[in-house]
C-alpha cells in the first residue's frame, strides 16, 4: 500500500448556533470526528444526503474553512503550517458551472488568473493554457469568450481546466456533474476520468448519485450527520454494504428490471434529525428500521468487515438485510 | 453588437427618449453656457428693474435688473456640478462601506450597518443644513452634505449584493488558487456590481440636484451673485405679484433636469437588467 496523499484524521468542524449576545454553547455538528485517506491517483467517492457533511468536509480539506478539531494532512505537511503556504495539492471542480466562472471575465483571464497569481509568467501561462484547454477537449476559439455564451458543459470543461491549471495533486469534484444534461453527464465523467490517468490526479468525488459514484470510485465513504457510516472498497461496499444506513441508500435507486421493483426496499423517510446539541448513540438511530435499544445509547465505533471495509454500526455483519429487523418493520 | 441594439430598443421608447433628450438639452445648456447666455448671470441694469420678458431680456429681469435667463442658464452649471460631486463621494462611500460589510460580515457589518440606521433614522434635508452650517453655506459644501446624508442607500444595497455574490463557486475558486481578500473584492466582486452602482448613482442624481436646490432655496448653497437655481426661486418670491417670472422659470428648469434624470435612470435601468429583454 503506498504512502497515502491526504489523510484526515479526527476532523471535527462546530459552527456555533445563536448570534451575537446570546451566543450559545451549542453547535451544528456539522463534521464530527472524520477520519479517512486518499493514496496517489485513487479516487474516493463520497456520498450522503444533502446536510450529511459532504460539502463541509470538502471546504475544510481545500482550506476554505479552519477546522475545530482534527488534521488534515497532504503528503505528510498540515495544510494549515507554515510548510504547506506555497503549495498548491489540492484544487476544486464545483456543482454548478454557470457560477463557478466569473461572468466579467472571458475564458482565457479566468484561466490565466490561477497562474499570474501563483507568479508564472504571462508568455509561459499562455503556454500552459494552450496546452491544458487540449487537454480537457475545449476549442481554442472559446478563449475569447465570456461564460454566458459557453454551454453548460464547456463551462464545467473550463473549470476543470482552471482546477488542474497549476497541476495539484488531488481534485475535489463537488458534485460535478449533477447540473448538466445526462448526455453531457456521461462525456464530462470519462473525461475525468482520462485526466486523472494524464496526471496522476487523486479525486475525492462528492455525489448524491450512486451509479456514478459507483462507475468513477475506487474507494467509497458514506456520511450521514457529519461521521463516516461506512468506508471501502467500492465493489465491497456494493457488493455487501454492511451499514444500514448504506443500505437504505443503495435501495432508494429505482431497479433497472421490473422484476425486481418487488424486492425488499430500505426507504427512508422523515428529514436528518438536527445536528445541534449533545448526540447520543448512533445518528442514524432515529431512522434505522434495524435499530435496537442499544442504538440510542451506544455510539458505535468502526468495525472492520474485511479488508479495508469499515462500517460504522454496533450490529455490522449481524443484521439480516434480506429479512429487515424483527423488531421495527418499515 | 448585442448591447448597441439593446441601447436602440430602450432609446426607440418614448418615456426613455423624451428623458434622455431632455437630459441632453440641460448638458448642452450647462457647456455652452456662455455662448447661449445673452448676458453676464451678474450684470445688473437698474433702469431694467423688474422689468417683464421682452426681446433683451426673453424671462424678464430680477430686482436688480439682472437678466433671469442667463441666470437660469448659468445655474445649470451649479445644479449638475454639485449633484456630481454630492453623487460621486455617495457612491465612494457607500459603494467602500457595502462592500467592507458584505465581504467581511461579523462585528465589521455590525458597526457599518448602526451607522447607516443612524443615518437613515435623521431626516435627511435637516441632516444636510446642519452639516452645511457647521461648514459654512457654499455649493461644495452643499455637495458634501447630501452626500453624507444619502450614501446609506448605496451601503445597504451594495451589502446585499456582495452577500450573495461572495457565496458563488468563483469566489471560492478564486480562493483556492490564492487571491488575497483586496485582490478578490477589486477583481470579482466590484466587476460584477457595476450595473447595480451605475442604476443606484443614476437613480440618486436627480434627488441630489433637487436638495440642492432645496439648500439654495434655505440659501444655504452658492452665495450671491452666483446664480442658484433654488436661491434664484427664492429670491422672486417677495415679487411673485408683481414679477412671477423671476420665481416660475427657475421651477421650471429645475422639474424639466430632475424629469430628465429620473427618465433616463428608468431607461439605463433597464439597459443594465440582463433579466429584462426590450
Amino acid at each position: 500500500m503506498s504512502e497515502p496523499l491526504l489523510e484526515v484524521s479526527c476532523l471535527k468542524k462546530y459552527f456555533p448556533t445563536g448570534r451575537g449576545l446570546r451566543k450559545s454553547r451549542e453547535f451544528v455538528r456539522a463534521v464530527d470526528d472524520v477520519s479517512l485517506v486518499i493514496r496517489p491517483g485513487e479516487t474516493l467517492g463520497l456520498v450522503g444526503e444533502s446536510g450529511s457533511g459532504k460539502t463541509t468536509l470538502a471546504k475544510l480539506i481545500l482550506g476554505l474553512l479552519p477546522p475545530t478539531e482534527g488534521t488534515i494532512r497532504i503528503d505528510g505537511t498540515d495544510i494549515h503550517s507554515r510548510a504547506y503556504r506555497a503549495r498548491h495539492d489540492v484544487d476544486a471542480v464545483f456543482q454548478d458551472p454557470a457560477s463557478s466562472l466569473n461572468p466579467r471575465a472571458t475564458v482565457y483571464r479566468s484561466l490565466e488568473r490561477p497562474l499570474t497569481v501563483n507568479g508564472v509568467s504571462k508568455s509561459d501561462a499562455r503556454e500552459l493554457i494552450y496546452e491544458t484547454v487540449e487537454k480537457v477537449n475545449l476549442r481554442r476559439e472559446l478563449l475569447d469568450r465570456f461564460p454566458h455564451e459557453l454551454s453548460g458543459g464547456q463551462q464545467q470543461r473550463v473549470s476543470i481546466a482552471r482546477a488542474i491549471m497549476l497541476r495539484p495533486k488531488l481534485l475535489v469534484l463537488d458534485e460535478p456533474t449533477s447540473a448538466l444534461d445526462v448526455s453531457v453527464q456521461a462525456q464530462t465523467l470519462n473525461e475525468l476520468l482520462d485526466l486523472q490517468e494524464k496526471f496522476g490526479l487523486a479525486y475525492l468525488f462528492i455525489t448524491h448519485n450512486l451509479s456514478v459514484v459507483r462507475y468513477m470510485s475506487d474507494r467509497i465513504c458514506v456520511m450521514y450527520g457529519g461521521k463516516v457510516m461506512e468506508t471501502g472498497e467500492a465493489e465491497a461496499v456494493y457488493g455487501a454494504c454492511a451499514h444500514p444506513y448504506t443500505l437504505s441508500l443503495l435501495s432508494s435507486v429505482p431497479p433497472l428490471h421490473p422484476r425486481e421493483r418487488s424486492r425488499k426496499k430500505y426507504l427512508l423517510s422523515g428529514d436528518m434529525p438536527s445536528l445541534s446539541g449533545e448526540q447520543k448513540g448512533c445518528r442514524f438511530a432515529s431512522r434505522c428500521s434495524f435499530a435496537r435499544e442499544a442504538c440510542r445509547t451506544d455510539e458505535p465505533a468502526m468495525k472492520r468487515m474485511g479488508a479495508d471495509h469499515e462500517a460504522a454500526c454496533l450490529y455490522a455483519g449481524e443484521l439480516d438485510f434480506m429479512k429487515g429487523s424483527d423488531e421495527t418493520d418499515v | 453588437m448585442k448591447k448597441k441594439s439593446k441601447l436602440l430598443a430602450v432609446l426607440r421608447r418614448p418615456l426613455a427618449f423624451i428623458g434622455f433628450a431632455m437630459l441632453a438639452a440641460v448638458i448642452l445648456t450647462a457647456v455652452f453656457a456662455p455662448q447661449i447666455a445673452p448676458h453676464d448671470y451678474a450684470d445688473m441694469d437698474l433702469t431694467m428693474k423688474l422689468s417683464g420678458p421682452c426681446a433683451d431680456y426673453p424671462l424678464g429681469t430680477d430686482q436688480y435688473g439682472r437678466c433671469v435667463f442667463s441666470r437660469i442658464v448659468y445655474g445649470s452649471r451649479i445644479a449638475l456640478r454639485v449633484g456630481l460631486i454630492a453623487v460621486v463621494i455617495e457612491t465612494v462611500i457607500g459603494v467602500t462601506l457595502g462592500i467592507l460589510a458584505g465581504y467581511y460580515g461579523k462585528t465589521l457589518d455590525r458597526v457599518i450597518m448602526f451607522l447607516t440606521d443612524m443615518i437613515w433614522s435623521i431626516p435627511p434635508i435637516i441632516l444636510a443644513m446642519a452639516i452645511v452650517l457647521l461648514l459654512g453655506p457654499s455649493a461644495e459644501h452643499v455637495a458634501v452634505a447630501i452626500a453624507l446624508v444619502t450614501w446609506a442607500q448605496f451601503t445597504k444595497i451594495v451589502r446585499a449584493k456582495v452577500q450573495s455574490i461572495k457565496t458563488l463557486s468563483y469566489i471560492e475558486a478564486a480562493r483556492i488558487y490564492g487571491e488575497s481578500d483586496l485582490q478578490i473584492i477589486l477583481r470579482y466582486i466590484l466587476p460584477n456590481l457595476t450595473s447595480t452602482i451605475v442604476i443606484l448613482a443614476s437613480l440618486a442624481l436627480p434627488s441630489a440636484i433637487l436638495s440642492t436646490t432645496s439648500m439654495g432655496f434655505l440659501s444655504l448653497g452658492a452665495q450671491e451673485p452666483l446664480p442658484d437655481w433654488g436661491m434664484i426661486l427664492s429670491g422672486g418670491i417677495q415679487f411673485i405679484k408683481k414679477a412671477y417670472w423671476i420665481s416660475f422659470w427657475p421651477g421650471v428648469a429645475i422639474v424639466w433636469t430632475v424629469l430628465g434624470f429620473n427618465l433616463t435612470a428608468e431607461g439605463v435601468k433597464d439597459l443594465l437588467d440582463p433579466r429584462m429583454k426590450v
